[in-house]
């Protein structure tokens, strides 16, 4: 199919891989489009549903709402480890990243 | 010793025939043999459970025995953090993640004795119905090695198919421990959506995950499911709702009960072998006294579409934090901007499955779509919840297949997503409801494949499954069956 005919097309992929943070190659924008397609063209079978008198369900067990605890600090031990899991430099207990201003 | 199930081998350690050391021993040798044929664990901790055992050798010396698994080998879905013992979801990305810290429910094992042998593979942070998209391989089913276990949690029921452990946590978020348990002929609970803590659990779509045990036995997944439930101030979807006796209504007659056929679930598409199979059970418990009466979930058919719209949408959300900063892969290039950073960790840390989920997700999510897609999926979802609802007022359970056909071979289903998709067909609903559901082995194939059937019940009716399946276990002897391996 033309690929502006398409309901998922190649710039649609792109934009997509864009807001997702994720570097695809040309190959993979091409693939996973074709494949998005099948499956959006599936998803169409919701269309057949009357949902105009029904409420989004966003919790499945009933009755839980506003879910409080005590606001109190606790330090979590050993705080060392949970800097230790990056896999970038670290300096004083500090993760060194790659500047996002730009001179 | 291996064959026993979790309570015999307790009942082992109580009555002094051998202690937890021989019994780990022996375990972790079963598993050294074993697993390059199988590929259920992708990392075994061998000195630290021999250390566990040995401390449990003392206690159990002493009848000082904390709980029902103290001093059993056990062993856990790599999703879950252990403390310094690598946590790796199977995937690229995590694949040198080691937690500072135990999930909750991993706390409780160890309070009550837990000997954790090794983790266990599964489908890349749990997207998927093989154990085909793990970084570290395809786990293969013992009872045909050249099919696949199932999935997500396909390493848990290969290792418990296997006699590899006494018992293990998976995770069900649309099927991923009722349908491995199924391929590979072992119990399998998904419990009532926030019986169990995910706190400490990857998580992949949030409104749907739950933790729960794979077992040789019902009346295992009942001592294990014990140690597990109930509210945990770590996770705020846990209610405030009391844990029963599992072990309580073990062995209690069902006659009389009502148990419902849901008509949906036996239509075209199910092989014709996995329905007669279910079938053949249902006559069994109408030989025990139970009513059976077909029943309607009429929104069954729309269930792989909301889940594949809703599921993407909280799995991108919730996989986003994965920009190799505070933890993840370091990757491969020049990165010279942040941004490079996120888009060279996320296009090689995440295998095809996840970033395809990634897209739906994104996409569904994203402005101009939302009401579309997400919104309209929310309110199927109700109607789906609503069918559940409704049906347990004519029936006490439903019992139905578990998976459209028995274990497929490796890469069968590699090149059409669509089709894995539609495997969880039968699973999918009772998830977007929230209920739980035990799948119990009921059989095989003439070829010898495994075949499941689930057991679905209303909120929290973990023990009423538990009696229900325990009843049918104990007339039939599927359970006594082990590959030939």
């Amino acid at each position: 199919m033309e690929d502006s005919k398409k309901l998922i097309t190649t710039e649609k992929v792109k934009h997509i891989a864009h807001l997702a943070r994720i570097g695809l190659q040309a190959e993979e924008v091409e693939k996973f489009g074709g494949q998005l397609e099948a499956i959006f063209g599936y998803m169409a079978i919701l269309e057949e549903v009357d949902t105009s008198n029904v409420e989004p369900t966003t919790q499945v067990t009933q009755g839980l709402k506003n879910m409080l605890r005590v606001d109190e600090v606790v330090k979590f031990e050993p705080q060392d480890g949970l800097v230790d899991a990056s896999p970038l430099p670290k300096i004083g207990g500090q993760i060194l990243v790659k500047s996002v201003i730009q001179e | 010793m291996y064959q026993l199930s979790l309570f015999e081998a307790a009942e082992g350690i109580r009555e002094k025939k051998f202690t937890p050391s021989e019994l780990t021993q022996e375990t972790l040798a079963r598993i050294e043999q074993l697993n390059p044929q199988i590929n259920a664990f992708v990392s075994v901790q061998k000195d630290s459970a021999m250390a566990a055992a040995k401390e449990a050798d003392g206690r159990a010396e002493k009848g000082e025995l904390k709980s029902m698994i103290d001093g059993i080998p056990g062993a856990l879905k790599d999703i879950f953090n252990t403390k310094d013992v690598a946590s790796t979801c199977c995937s690229r990305m995590l694949k040198d993640f080691v937690p500072p810290y135990d999930s909750s429910v991993v706390a409780r094992l160890r309070d009550g004795g837990m000997i954790l042998t090794g983790k266990l593979n599964m489908d890349e942070f749990a997207c998927g119905a093989s154990t085909e998209h793990s970084y570290f391989g395809v786990t293969k089913n013992p009872w045909d090695l050249e099919r696949v276990a199932g999935g997500s949690s396909g390493g848990s029921a290969a290792a418990i198919a296997a006699d590899m452990c006494f018992y293990t946590l998976g995770t069900d978020t649309g099927g991923s421990i009722r349908q491995p348990a199924s391929l590979c002929s072992v119990v399998g609970m998904k419990v009532t959506y926030g019986r169990v803590s995910r706190s400490g659990v990857t998580a992949m779509a949030s409104s749907w995950d739950t933790v729960g045990p794979m077992t040789k036995t019902v009346r295992d997944a009942a001592i294990v499911l014990q140690m597990i439930a109930g509210k945990d101030p770590l996770d705020a979807t846990t209610p405030d709702i009391a844990v029963p006796n599992y072990l309580e209504n073990l062995g209690k007659p069902i006659a009389g009960m009502k148990i419902g056929v849901p008509k949906e679930y036996f239509g075209e598409g199910i092989d014709p072998e996995v329905a007669q199979t279910v079938r053949n059970a249902l006559a069994e418990y109408e030989k025990m006294g139970a009513i059976i009466k077909e029943v309607s979930l009429p929104y069954t058919k729309y269930a792989v579409a909301v889940y594949y719209i809703t599921m993407p949408a909280e799995l991108s959300a919730n996989l986003s934090r994965y920009d190799g900063i505070r933890f993840g892969l370091k990757p491969e290039g020049e990165v010279k901007e942040l941004i490079d950073q996120f888009y060279l960790t996320r296009d090689q840390g995440f295998g095809d499955e996840i970033k395809r989920r990634i897209l739906i997700g994104t996409y569904v999510l994203s402005a101009g779509y939302y009401d579309s897609y997400y919104r309209k999926a929310q309110k199927v979802r109700t109607l789906i919840l609503q069918d559940f609802e409704n049906v347990f007022k004519e029936v006490d359970v439903l019992v139905a297949p578990v998976s459209p056909f028995p274990a497929f071979k490796i890469g069968e289903k590699a090149n059409d997503p669509l089709a894995m998709y539609l495997a969880d067909i039968f699973t999918i609903p009772v998830s977007a409801a929230g209920v739980p559901a035990l799948s119990v082995p009921c059989g095989f194939t003439q070829s010898g494949l495994p075949v499941g059937m689930q057991v679905i019940g209303p909120h929290f009716s973990e023990s009423l499954l538990f009696q229900v399946g325990a009843a049918y276990e104990q007339v039939t002897d599927w359970g006594k069956r082990r590959p030939q391996l």
